[in-house]
């Protein structure tokens, strides 16, 4: 805080610096420092309340605007992270597998549940699926809640997986462990990700087909050497599904 | 919505009461998102930010009942707090504030004119005590969340005269608010 704030200080300065912060004047800092002050002190925080008491009514200026419908779902997947089974998904929804919204917080179990959803809605695109499925996919790996970026290609004529990364990595003494989520089917792990950053791997042949067939890429933070016992443990830190190139 | 009814939801949300949120999320909302926006400025990062104050009010429901304010001005002033908190954290290229450089409108804002047909506050008759340009600099603080360095550089004065502009007002606010 600025020099001259010492002169103030004996002026009911405590009050002003409540006025000031309730107003929203302050920089980062002072704010940080009043928040916590607030979270302390009882009797700043009494202060704080009285100033957003006496301000309110100026807010009656400001017009509502209706939200969109989405902002709702993604406060009630961030709070009880479950998806309706029940509720069909919204036809005019784009691609709604690739809204990354609904991975902030999600346990691996509210995500293959949202993918069954969106696949009972979904059947002419996987008849398609099945008569001709696809040679080359692709898929970005990314999240809101991490900075990990991976960029992942499937080829099913070499049964290749490409695995470029693009920024983050897993801290010491852990491992980021790759995870193919079919369509309807609990996750199958592809095995820890080695550190380098562009590797190529060929997964087993039997998953070949569930691969080329689509679904989620996910990556998950897990212990040393990936998860013991071939389900996820950890937090999710990237997903991305598997399109066509 | 009658305050009663907004205090008994968010006595019921702070009891977990899922129906209660998805009530006082209908009814509420869109003037939360309202206010977002006025600060933010931004139609994406108002959304983010909205869905975040939803959050903090399921999860704070229960601080609700130990501070002094009606059930509207609690969930406004989470709301603006945390819109602030993000407008504050966005990075701004110190070009920008010269760029803002005007000398403030004396006449008074469309905010003043806004709440004088509305019925009469305190903070109203306080604030027409003061100069037109320093009401209006308080009234925009409050609905746009400015900073000081955006105050300054907006009213074409060093940041030191504008703190000291500011904090004399709100001392005869307070004078006012108080008598």
């Amino acid at each position: 805080m600025s020099g001259d704030d010492a002169h103030w200080k004996g002026v009911g300065g405590d009050d002003v610096l409540a006025a000031e912060y309730v107003l929203g004047v302050l920089d980062a800092e002072d704010r940080a420092a009043a928040a916590e002050r607030i979270a302390t002190d009882a009797t700043f925080a009494r202060r704080v309340d009285r100033w957003e008491a006496h301000f309110f009514p100026i807010s009656e200026a400001i017009d509502p605007v209706d939200a969109p419908a989405s902002t709702k779902r993604a406060i009630d997947s961030v709070l009880f992270q479950t998806r309706d089974v029940a509720r069909p998904v919204d036809a005019e929804e784009p691609g709604w597998l690739s809204r990354l919204a609904f991975w902030k917080t999600m346990t691996f179990a509210a995500l293959a549940t949202a993918i069954a959803v969106g696949v009972a809605s979904n059947l002419d695109r996987i008849g398609e699926q099945r008569e001709r499925p696809p040679q080359q996919l692709a898929a970005s790996l990314t999240s809101d809640q991490t900075d990990v970026r991976y960029v992942a290609v499937y080829d099913r004529k070499t049964n290749r997986i490409g695995l470029r990364r693009l920024a983050g990595s897993a801290e010491a003494e852990r491992d980021f462990e790759l995870w193919i989520i079919p369509p309807n089917e609990a996750p199958i792990s592809l095995g820890v990700v080695p550190k380098e950053s562009g590797i190529a791997f060929a997964p087993p042949e039997e998953i070949a087909d569930k691969i080329a067939s689509g679904g989620v890429f996910a990556i998950t933070l897990e212990q040393a050497g990936g998860s013991p016992d071939g389900k996820p443990k950890g937090p999710v830190v990237a997903a991305g599904d598997l399109g066509r190139i | 919505m009658q305050g009663d009814d907004l205090t008994r939801l968010i006595v019921r949300i702070s009891l977990k009461d899922r129906a209660a949120f998805d009530v006082l999320y209908s009814k509420t909302s869109a003037k939360l998102f309202g206010v977002c926006l006025r600060v933010l400025n931004n139609r994406s990062d108002a959304e983010e930010a909205l869905q975040e104050v939803y959050v903090k009010l399921w999860e704070k429901a229960d601080r609700f009942s130990i501070s002094d304010q009606s059930p509207m001005s609690w969930m406004i002033a989470i709301a603006r707090n945390h819109a602030i908190d993000r407008l504050r954290q966005r990075r701004r290229p110190t070009a920008e504030l010269s760029e803002a450089f005007e000398i403030a409108d004396p006449t008074p804002g469309p905010e003043v004119l806004a709440m004088q047909t509305h019925e009469r506050a305190r903070i109203d008759a306080c604030l027409a005590e003061l100069d037109a340009d320093k009401a209006s600099a308080v009234q925009g603080a409050y609905l746009n969340g400015d900073s000081y360095a955006e105050l300054a550089a907006r009213h074409g004065v060093p940041m030191n005269t504008m703190r000291t502009w500011l904090r004399r007002s709100l001392m005869k606010l307070r004078e006012c608010l108080e008598r």
